[in-house]
């Protein structure tokens, strides 16, 4: 499917899609195994303090290294872009979310990825030029055996903090439903 | 104020929901919170959470560290939010810009690590705060 001028869905699974919208480089999820991509039942590893260790990250590179950069000129976040909202209330399907994550995201900021209980999560984070912390973070709140998206159903977020706080107004956080049917196993 | 937890202690999922009258306080309490405080839940039935705890406790560090993120841990039938003044408030301004009287119900903020979080400091806690009138 052509979407946002981008092929989406041209991968297995939601990561595979995330890794071709915004880096499409050859990364592996570290203590994942080599197919590097979370799948349905696949628990992640936690480090000895219970700390998730599912990053992606380039294969055999520094794990602390960012590992996918959105295309697009950098940017000096004096005031940061409003969050994108779908054209209607109805849910989304993936391939929407996937494109609106990528209007989210900063172009030019490095992006990290992380699997958690709900879903993946995708993250930037960068300093504006007044010196405050900027963190984004995209969660695709998918998988089903998580109780919250049981109760809530898949949803997408779209979280901006800044020094810490998250942030309301343009930059608020938005839950937008994603239509089930177009989640697929191995999405989460 | 209701607790619900799904009784995964390895990678815990815990969901505080509240009014949005009730986020709101909370949020202002913690804005100037100087002393340990808990607060008790009301037991709630759910078809998604097998598990309620009984109280949230909000503990203060001191910042040796300069750290000032939120640690979340669910400790017996507690759920436990420690961290600096500095944590505690940026946690207090959160609930302020994402909670009020429009909030829709099923309106929510997630609490969760990553990399790079600059609110929440590592934890296998997946914390979900809720609007529910």
């Amino acid at each position: 499917m052509q979407a946002g001028g981008r092929l989406l869905r041209a991968g297995d699974n939601l990561a595979d899609d995330l890794l071709g919208a915004f880096g499409g480089r050859q990364l592996a999820l570290e203590g994942v195994g080599n197919s590097g991509l979370p799948s349905r039942g696949n628990n992640v590893p936690l480090s000895q303090d219970n700390r998730p260790l599912a990053i992606i990250t380039n294969r055999g590179g520094n794990p602390n290294q960012s590992t996918a950069v959105v295309p697009g000129a950098s940017n000096s976040l004096g005031s940061l872009p409003p969050v994108p909202t779908p054209s209607s209330n109805s849910p989304i399907s993936i391939d929407e979310a996937l494109d609106l994550s990528e209007q989210f995201l900063i172009p030019g900021i490095p992006v990290n990825f992380a699997q958690s209980g709900t879903g993946i999560q995708v993250i930037q984070q960068t300093t504006n030029s007044q010196g405050q912390s900027i963190v984004i973070r995209i969660g695709f709140d998918v998988n089903p055996n998580s109780a919250h998206v049981r109760r809530f159903g898949p949803h997408l977020n779209l979280q901006t903090q800044v020094d810490g706080v998250i942030q309301r107004g343009a930059l608020a956080d938005p839950h937008i439903p994603i239509d089930p049917s177009t989640v697929r196993p191995g999405d989460f | 104020m209701k607790l619900l937890f799904d009784g995964n202690f390895e990678r815990p999922e815990i969901e505080l929901s509240d009014s949005p009258a009730g986020l709101k306080n909370l949020g202002e309490l913690l804005l100037d919170l100087n002393k340990e405080i808990e607060l008790s839940a009301i037991p709630e039935e759910s078809d998604f959470y097998p598990y309620n705890l009984k109280k949230i406790a909000f503990k203060i560090n001191k910042d040796e560290q300069g750290i000032n993120l939120i640690y979340i841990s669910v400790a017996e039938e507690y759920l436990v939010l420690e961290g600096t003044s500095i944590a505690l408030r940026k946690l207090g301004h959160s609930l302020l810009n994402c909670f009020n009287e429009n909030s829709p119900d099923t309106s929510h903020i997630h609490l969760e690590y990553f990399p790079g979080n600059q609110l929440v400091a590592p934890t296998n806690c997946s914390l979900i705060i809720v609007c529910q009138r």
